[in-house]
């Protein structure tokens, strides 16, 4: 009986990341899409996407089972509920991923040029995935901190993209509704990190059995 | 073990009690019958006497004295008198077997069971002298209930054996079993607890010593394949159908993680690369495949084999090999090849191109010199090529031929002086040499041709009236060396590295210009590596170009 548990617990584990790992390519090619305008990247979006929603499907039904079945306490029942908020999280990120490439697509958007911050707002959003689920591959407090406290500098960026957006809106020459989808894409990428922060805060609730939200 | 000991214990106690319960019965009761049918007789023999000496009426005296029965029958069988009974309610006894006996013979004797088998009755018939017979009954306990009486005794016995027996079988088993479990496995032969266990432990320390040569080979291989594995460059990763079974240090370090945390997990958990997983699944369906990997700016190669026991894929053996180095020279050769090509191609289009006009009489006959100058000097350019890319080729064969002696250098660097002060002069540049005689072993053609193409270098990149310096001598190392410094253009900085290259230019435009092959520093790079010198590029751009040798470093 407990040998199954935790060969459920294993496989939840394995899932997991594995749906990590497919957020982490869903945004690297979201970031193909954007800056090199690679159509083929667009097309394993979509495929990443749909397997992602599939993932997620997968691991609240394992999630489900354990909780009927086994009745875990403790920090297995931690990690279950955690497993269960972290998955609705790269839910979001994937969706908002192929969000990102959806406007790109239908609005022929050119890379934005290096003066908006974009750029960098996607390098570090996908640095901060990749280490949510490096934090719970590796369950490392060390590294989930890091990634929460990265979340102030994607917030920073974001302002600082708004504002020069901003400026350009006022000027004459330059097309709004581009102007606009950027806005459009900083704000996604904006959210993707602090789902990125959500799953870091959930790994650190499962090693600690304290949430962020709770202090303070 | 203790209930066989306890049911042969039983079986024999039992056995031996029942038998010679009845064996003593049997000789007991034999003899105790036998007393009493003697005094039986003994008794009527003397009744009888005195009822013939003093007349029958002693019988009654008699009876009334004896618990034996007394009968006097007379000889036509009635019964005239009866020590239990009424003489007269009795039935005529001339048919009893004793009486008809004793008639006949004069005494008779008869054992007879009752009809419960309870008792038993002997009978002692005397025929008086008048003809009547005295009989004497006496009646006591049969064999069975003799034998009946003490049977509860008997069961009684046998119960306390049982209690007995099983306390003793108990205790016996633990003694006995004691000694063995205590045996000291390790050491089979240095606790003989019983004789007879002594083949046993043999065995086991034939076994002992056969599974210690085992064990002991097992780690030795075990540690040899651990020196292989951990020592190795390359990355080498063994898997099950799903988990990491093992993972050495560099692959480890190539995917930075510990072997705590991915040994006996999915090797999900080593990487999220997806190479890698496509490698292993692929695999595991049997198919050896190798793919790149990119990974921290560096370029892999995964080479994924299936691990097959009786034929069925048990899992996947993954090798990682830097192959970085590899990739990048194999992009400097393709680019050599494509421009080796062009650049051969070009002076031989511009020699047809003249050729050609000269060929549909399209040129003045006095025009005809300048452009037979044209192809002369293309043409020489193409040999000139030609003659580097064999040196080059030369230099990269290391050729074992190259003959090596001691080579003066200061010596050298004044003949290259003298070779290109021509050249020098026409664009008015000044050259010059100083230093000190200094001596290497090396290959005086190929140290010749690399300083004549730093030299040449140096004036052909120079500005207008600049200046070139060769100076000779030794390093602070004692390290001999040569170093040409020029006033000139200079290298960038992000392309010092890049000029050694074949045909590297840093003016893209590959002009004509300046001439040269864009070989010269390659030669010169290679020239370097025959000799194990150092070469060491020091330049500010527009400011000049210091380029220094160092052998022996």
């Amino acid at each position: 009986m407990r040998d199954l548990f935790s060969r459920q617990m294993e496989k939840l584990h394995v899932e997991l990341i594995e749906m990590g790992a497919l957020c982490e390519q869903a945004i690297s090619r979201a970031y193909q899409v954007l800056m090199e305008e690679d159509p083929k990247a667009a097309e394993e979006l979509r495929k990443k996407d749909a397997a992602i929603d599939a993932k997620e499907r997968e691991i609240e039904s394992i999630c489900l089972k354990l909780l009927l079945q086994q009745q875990p306490v403790a920090s297995d029942l931690r990690q279950v509920s955690a497993a269960l908020k972290m998955i609705t999280d790269m839910e979001r990120i994937g969706d908002q991923a192929s969000d990102i490439a959806e406007i790109v697509q239908t609005t022929h958007l050119k890379a934005p040029s290096t003066d908006i911050k974009i750029k960098e707002m996607a390098q570090i959003t996908q640095r901060m995935v990749s280490k949510s689920v490096d934090a719970y591959v590796k369950q490392d407090l060390i590294i989930a901190r890091q990634v929460i406290q990265e979340d102030d500098l994607v917030d920073r960026l974001f302002d600082e993209v708004k504002r020069e957006l901003v400026e350009r809106l006022q000027d004459q020459n330059s097309s709004g509704e581009q102007t606009l989808d950027y806005l459009m894409i900083a704000k996604y990428y904006e959210r993707i990190g602090d789902h990125a922060t959500n799953i870091a805060e959930w790994v650190e609730f499962s090693i600690t059995g304290q949430h962020e939200g709770e202090q303070g | 073990m203790k209930r066989r000991i306890f049911r042969n214990e039983v079986i024999l106690v039992v056995l031996a009690v029942v038998l010679t319960f009845f064996s003593m019965s049997w000789f007991m009761y034999s003899n105790l019958s036998e007393q009493m049918q003697e005094n039986a007789r003994d008794e009527c023999r003397i009744m009888a006497y005195a009822v013939n000496t003093y007349g029958e009426e002693y019988v009654e005296t008699a009876g009334g004295r004896t618990h034996n029965r007394v009968t006097l029958i007379d000889s036509d069988g009635t019964v005239l008198y009866d020590s239990v009974e009424e003489a007269s309610s009795m039935e005529n006894h001339s048919g009893r077997p004793e009486f008809e006996r004793a008639v006949q013979s004069g005494s008779a004797q008869l054992s007879r069971f009752s009809d419960t088998l309870e008792t038993q009755t002997y009978y002692y018939a005397i025929r008086l002298d008048n003809g009547d017979v005295l009989r004497l009954a006496s009646s006591f306990d049969s064999v069975f209930s003799f034998i009946f009486s003490g049977m509860a005794g008997v069961i009684l016995l046998i119960l306390a054996i049982l209690i007995v027996a099983l306390m003793f079988a108990n205790r016996m088993t633990r003694k006995l079993v004691e000694p063995i479990n205590q045996l000291d496995l390790e050491h089979p032969m240095e606790n003989v607890a019983y004789d007879e266990l002594e083949p046993l432990l043999k065995r086991i320390d034939q076994q002992q010593n056969k599974i210690g040569e085992q064990v002991e080979q097992m780690k030795q291989n075990q540690e040899e394949y651990m020196t292989i594995t951990e020592y190795m460059k390359d990355g080498l990763i063994v898997t099950s159908q799903s988990d990491v079974l093992s993972i050495n240090r560099s692959a480890q370090e190539l995917f930075d993680v510990t072997a705590r945390e991915c040994v006996n997990h999915n090797i999900i958990t080593v990487s999220r690369n997806q190479e890698l997983k496509e490698a292993l699944d692929e695999a595991l369906t049997g198919k050896s495949n190798e793919r790149l990997l990119e990974v921290k700016g560096r370029t892999y190669q995964l080479l994924a084999n299936p691990v097959r026991v009786n034929g069925q894929i048990s899992g996947a053996v993954i090798l990682v090999l830097d192959v970085t180095e590899k990739q990048k020279a194999e992009t400097m050769r393709k680019e050599f090849s494509a421009n080796v090509s062009h650049e051969l191609k070009t002076p031989l289009m511009s020699i047809s191109g003249y050729a050609e006009i000269i060929e549909n009489n399209l040129v003045k006959p006095e025009d005809i010199p300048k452009f037979a100058g044209r192809i002369h000097s293309e043409a020489s350019r193409l040999s000139s090529l030609v003659e580097d890319i064999i040196k080059l080729s030369r230099l990269d064969e290391s050729d074992k031929s190259i003959l090596m002696e001691d080579v003066e250098l200061y010596q050298l660097c004044k003949d290259v002086e003298g070779q290109l002060m021509l050249r020098a002069k026409e664009r008015n540049i000044q050259i010059g040499v100083e230093g000190l005689p200094v001596v290497v072993h090396g290959a005086r053609q190929v140290l010749y041709e690399m300083v004549y193409n730093l030299c040449d270098n140096a004036i052909k990149y120079n500005k207008p009236d600049g200046k070139v310096k060769i100076s000779v001598g030794c390093t602070k190392n004692r390290h001999p060396m040569i170093r040409v410094e020029d006033t000139g253009i200079g290298i960038p900085k992000d392309e010092q590295e890049r000029v050694f290259e074949r045909f590297y230019r840093v003016d893209k435009s590959h002009s004509r210009a300046t001439g040269g092959t864009g070989l010269g520093l390659s030669i010169v790079k290679h020239g370097a590596i025959l000799h194990d010198a150092k070469i060491d590029v020091d330049s500010t751009p527009d400011v000049g170009t210091s380029i220094t040798i160092e052998f022996g470093a």
